[in-house]
């Protein structure tokens, strides 16, 4: 489900010493793929959303929760201000309020949407707004939509976890594919089943994989890929482009 | 009508009238509330299931408005027996409200409140309310089961004595006595003096003296009726930012009880004020003093939506519209900023923007139903947003505009008058309007208001930076510098050989642009910002200043400000304005303030460092030497968690053994006084109460409180802790060597 971009990066250790030069980010499939990180997922999942986009061109819509809208962040972490135009976001700041979004998304999905993205996607039916049982159903429902959405469209989505534990279950299950990023003292390493990649060494210090810098770096270093779509930025991708056509070049 | 009681499935409705109290039954009585769906079928196909509930009295099809933005469409009127029904049967029923099928609507109205809206009654009264207070020693209501063995009964409002009310009493009498015999004394003369209204130091009064008296079989009542009715807060109140779960509230048939506890207007202004909300919001005075102001807020909404033929809200499935990355960043940039300039600066000008961001709201028509409207899609009103608002007229922005206005004429007529009573009431009334508009604009992101809209907050928040930033250009073509701004305030200085306008015709110049009238504030000799500590950046609410001559009482700030701890207060009268620094908190102790204060006095005189350090060295030397008056010393901490609960052994947890040792029972929430007498120790004796007389502290500790509160001072004009240390050693070793 996950491919590489580019082909001989397959050996962690050569990455290092050939010191390849662009980075390794894992490509976002069709269905839905949780985001598994050990920590609150802003930095992996903010450069997972941009490289898609800069790669494969087209929109993303973000049904934001728990505040990983960061617009500051992510201003400084996109190599061009005009992608910051084609992330769509709007904000579920009670369950209610999140289960009306989902529940809008079948409708605003348009023919530019490339990517869907919901972090923390179980976070707003934990509270104790509603009844448990409500929220639980509330959040089923919305998991439903956001499946169907996935499916019929066949469009990758991109979710997170708020917690890990018995009322997010679902969310696993529900899941085509999951993504762990997890922190090594060589970098954070992507893996999945089949898959599994360093994006790239870290430096000296462990700690700094984790900061914006870093990622801005990856992300910039990703440049030669995304050429391709950064340039035909202002033109707005036809309604037929689609992931492999946009990647391949 | 003044007062409400629920009971027996029907309603008893109290009014005062010149000639005494009246009460009207009303069994007719029926709450209403809505559902709605797509479509009326679905409704119809579940109409009889839902008449077939017990709660329900009837149903009818009306047409309303489920959202200002939606067209009226038929729903479900369903009338409940009575307003206790009205919520078992909306959580029945909430097992149908899904997201794009059913909703109901008009479900969690306070009962007094929906009352009032649904028969069209003003809960206002007609004449001036008779007042009495029922006050108890702290002490007497320790524990689960308080026995009361004083209590005093006096004037209701002594605090803001006004037309709308007479106190019921001319003096305090205190009772003592055993339980049973204070609660027979407390029934008789509020019998006698039979007020309209009962100001309570705590609601748990009532219950404590019931119970007295039914132990000792005594006949007992506190109301014009027996018995006395407990209303769990959680279900039926919400307060602004959160859902609560806030304590019982206690009610007393055919009278109002404000339970000081437990209210946030009355504190805040006084029963005038309270009053004044009760016309304008349509809650009846015992529900308006328990109201938060978000509670007040939502009901003027809920008033003018209930007008405007739409419903209310049960749960918020109104969320935001979607938006780009590039605009939620240009919205998340909030209220205009400028980092103060670190410095003494001399001849400054404070202006203020009047009301900024309620006149925003109006003057830019900002409104749920306005902002992003599907008519103007195409057009970027809102600067740096690019979001369309409509030209029509929005709700929020006549309702906001008649509060403004009230407000100004409030203002107007206290002005114009001297008589203390008429004062007293227009202050009042003022300054509970002054919370309203302050709130709207922070209401209005809030996710789970009723009406409230996180575009509208944004869209607030970039006309607001338009108006301040364009304020600044203007000023400084003018020729002034701005040394500091916020929100809705600039601070202004002469610009060094430019040319200048005076301000005030900047100010009117401003306040044509701009549609908000911007005033000049206040004068000042001179202004010092004051950095943050382990930083150079000004701390943007921590200065402190001089003010012109003549702008003493003027510039002290609303006019309804006077009864709270003023400006410069204790220092010097009026002439010094403090702001942030430690002589305005609250936990420093007295003598700290003090010299502060005397240290500003001095960079007043002397506008250099070292004089100033002489001053404070003197200080520390009585301290060091222990003529301090300990009582001087005293730190106030407001306590936060239960003894329990505190993670380490600090002042405060030996401050509260002490007083658990003492029997003082202190609730988070309340504040205990203490002194350090061993800051070392890390046992109880670290401290003692202020209300055990230490007779000697700790100098050491009090040195470094004495110390930090000297940087404050001293850091604008560069001199941090080093070089005042630095200062005070070479001046020690000078005296030193003087005497050795």
């Amino acid at each position: 489900m996950v491919r590489t971009p580019p082909p001989d990066g397959r050996d962690l250790t050569a990455t290092r010493d050939d010191r390849l030069d662009v980075p390794e980010l894992p490509t976002l499939d069709p269905g839905i793929t949780l985001l598994d990180t050990e920590k609150r997922a802003t930095g992996p999942l903010q450069a997972l959303v941009l490289d898609h986009l800069l790669l494969a061109g087209g929109d993303a819509l973000w049904v934001d929760s728990h505040g990983h809208a960061q617009s500051g962040l992510l201003a400084r972490l996109a190599p061009c201000r005009r992608v910051l135009d084609r992330v769509h976001v709007a904000r579920g700041f009670t369950p209610t309020q999140h289960a009306t979004l989902v529940e809008r998304l079948p409708d605003r999905v348009a023919p530019e949407t490339s990517l869907v993205v919901l972090p923390a996607m179980d976070g707003q039916y934990r509270g104790d707004e509603l009844p448990t049982e409500d929220a639980r159903e509330l959040f089923l429902r919305s998991l439903a939509t956001v499946a169907r959405v996935a499916r019929e469209r066949d469009l990758p989505v991109l979710v997170t976890r708020h917690r890990d534990d018995g009322f997010a279950a679902p969310l696993s299950s529900a899941a085509d594919a999951t993504l762990a990023c997890e922190r090594t003292e060589f970098g954070p390493r992507f893996r999945s089943d089949e898959f599994e990649t360093l994006v790239y060494p870290g430096g000296p210090d462990g700690t700094a994989q984790t900061t914006l810098a870093y990622w801005t770096r990856i992300l910039r270093a990703r440049n030669p890929l995304h050429g391709a779509t950064a340039e035909t930025d202002a033109k707005r991708r036809g309604p037929t482009a689609s992931a492999a056509d946009a990647g391949g070049r | 009508m003044f007062a409400l009681d629920f009971r027996d499935g029907g309603v008893d409705v109290w009014s005062r009238t010149a000639d005494g109290v009246e009460v009207a039954r009303d069994e007719e009585y029926a709450p209403a509330l809505y559902l709605a769906a797509d479509d009326w079928a679905s409704i119809a196909a579940n109409r009889a299931h839902v008449e077939g509930h017990p709660g329900v009295v009837s149903t009818a099809r009306e047409e309303w408005r489920p959202g200002f933005r939606e067209e009226p469409t038929d729903v479900l009127r369903i009338d409940a027996s009575d307003v206790d029904a009205v919520r078992p049967l909306a959580r029945e029923l909430r097992g149908w409200e899904r997201t794009g099928t059913y909703r109901l609507f008009d479900v969690d109205l306070s009962p007094g409140f929906r009352y009032c809206l649904e028969t069209g009654t003003d809960p206002a009264p007609e004449s001036p309310l008779r007042t009495l207070s029922v006050e108890v020693p702290p002490a007497e209501l320790a524990g689960d089961e308080p026995r009361i063995t004083e209590c005093t009964v006096g004037p209701g409002d002594a605090d803001g004595a006004s037309a709308a009310a007479t106190d019921a009493v001319a003096e305090a009498e205190t009772v003592t006595g055993d339980p049973a015999t204070v609660a027979a004394a407390v029934g008789e003369r509020v019998a006698a003096a039979d007020p309209d209204v009962l100001v309570l130091d705590t609601a748990r009064i009532v219950p404590a003296l019931f119970e007295a008296a039914r132990e000792a079989g005594v006949d007992f009542r506190l109301g014009r009726r027996p018995g006395y009715r407990k209303r769990a807060g959680a279900s039926t109140y919400e307060s602004y930012g959160q859902v609560g779960h806030s304590p019982a509230r206690y009610g007393v048939p055919g009278r109002a009880v404000i339970d000081r506890e437990n209210t946030f207007f009355y504190r805040e202004t006084n029963l005038a004020g309270c009053l004044d909300l009760v016309g304008r919001s349509g809650k009846p005075l015992q529900e308006l003093a328990w109201a938060s102001i978000g509670n007040v807020l939502t009901a003027i909404q809920v008033r003018e939506a209930k007008a405007r033929g739409v419903l209310v809200p049960w749960r918020s499935w109104r969320a935001e519209f979607f938006k780009s990355m590039r605009q939620l960043s240009a919205a998340d940039r909030g209220g205009y900023t400028l980092s103060p300039r670190v410095g003494l600066h001399e001849d400054v000008h404070e202006l203020d923007f009047s009301s900024l961001y309620p006149n925003v709201i109006v003057t830019r028509n900002v409104s749920p139903e306005t902002v992003r409207c599907d008519c103007h899609a195409d057009r970027a009103d809102v600067p740096g947003l690019g979001y369309a608002v409509c030209d029509d007229r929005g709700y929020l922005p006549d309702v906001l505009g008649e509060l403004v206005a009230a407000r100004d004429g409030i203002k107007r007529a206290l002005r114009e008058t001297d008589d203390p009573e008429r004062r007293a009431t227009l202050s009042g009334r003022s300054s509970a309007l002054k919370w309203i508009l302050v709130a709207c604009f922070g209401y209005q992101g809030f996710s789970n208001a009723k009406f409230g809209r996180i575009e509208c907050h944004e869209a607030i928040n970039a006309f607001a930076r338009e108006v301040l930033l364009d304020a600044k250009e203007t000023l400084e073509d003018g020729g002034w510098e701005v040394v500091h701004g916020i929100v809705d305030s600039v601070w202004v200085t002469p610009r060094a050989g430019a040319e200048r306008r005076p301000l005030d015709d900047l100010a009117r110049a401003i306040t044509e642009d701009a549609g908000v009238r911007l005033e000049c504030e206040a004068a000042y000799d001179w202004v010092a910002f004051v950095p943050q500590r382990e930083s150079n950046a000004g701390a943007l609410t921590k200065y402190f200043g001089k003010r012109a001559n003549g702008d003493g009482t003027e510039a002290a700030g609303d006019a309804e400000g006077g009864a709270k701890a003023g400006d410069g207060a204790g220092g010097g009268g009026n002439a010094f304005k403090y702001r942030g620094i430690e002589c305005r908190q609250r936990s420093t102790p007295e003598w700290v303030a003090g010299v502060q204060r005397d240290l500003i006095a001095a960079l007043d005189e002397y506008r250099e460092p070292e004089p100033v350090c002489g001053v404070l060295a003197q200080f520390l030397q009585r301290l060091d030497a222990g003529r301090v008056d300990p009582a001087a010393l005293a730190v106030t901490n407001r306590v936060s968690k239960e003894p329990g609960e505190y993670a380490r052994y600090t002042r405060s947890t030996a401050a509260l053994d002490r007083a658990d040792d003492a029997g003082i029972d202190v609730e988070p929430g309340q504040s205990v006084d203490y002194v350090v007498v061993d800051d070392e120790k890390d046992t109880r004796e670290r401290v003692a109460l202020a209300a055990e007389d230490p007779e000697s502290y700790d100098a050491g500790y009090y040195r470094e409180r004495t110390l930090r509160a000297a940087e404050s001072v001293l850091s604008p004009v560069e001199w941090d802790r080093e070089r005042i240390a630095a200062y005070l050693a070479d001046r020690e070793d000078a005296a030193v060597t003087a005497y050795g």
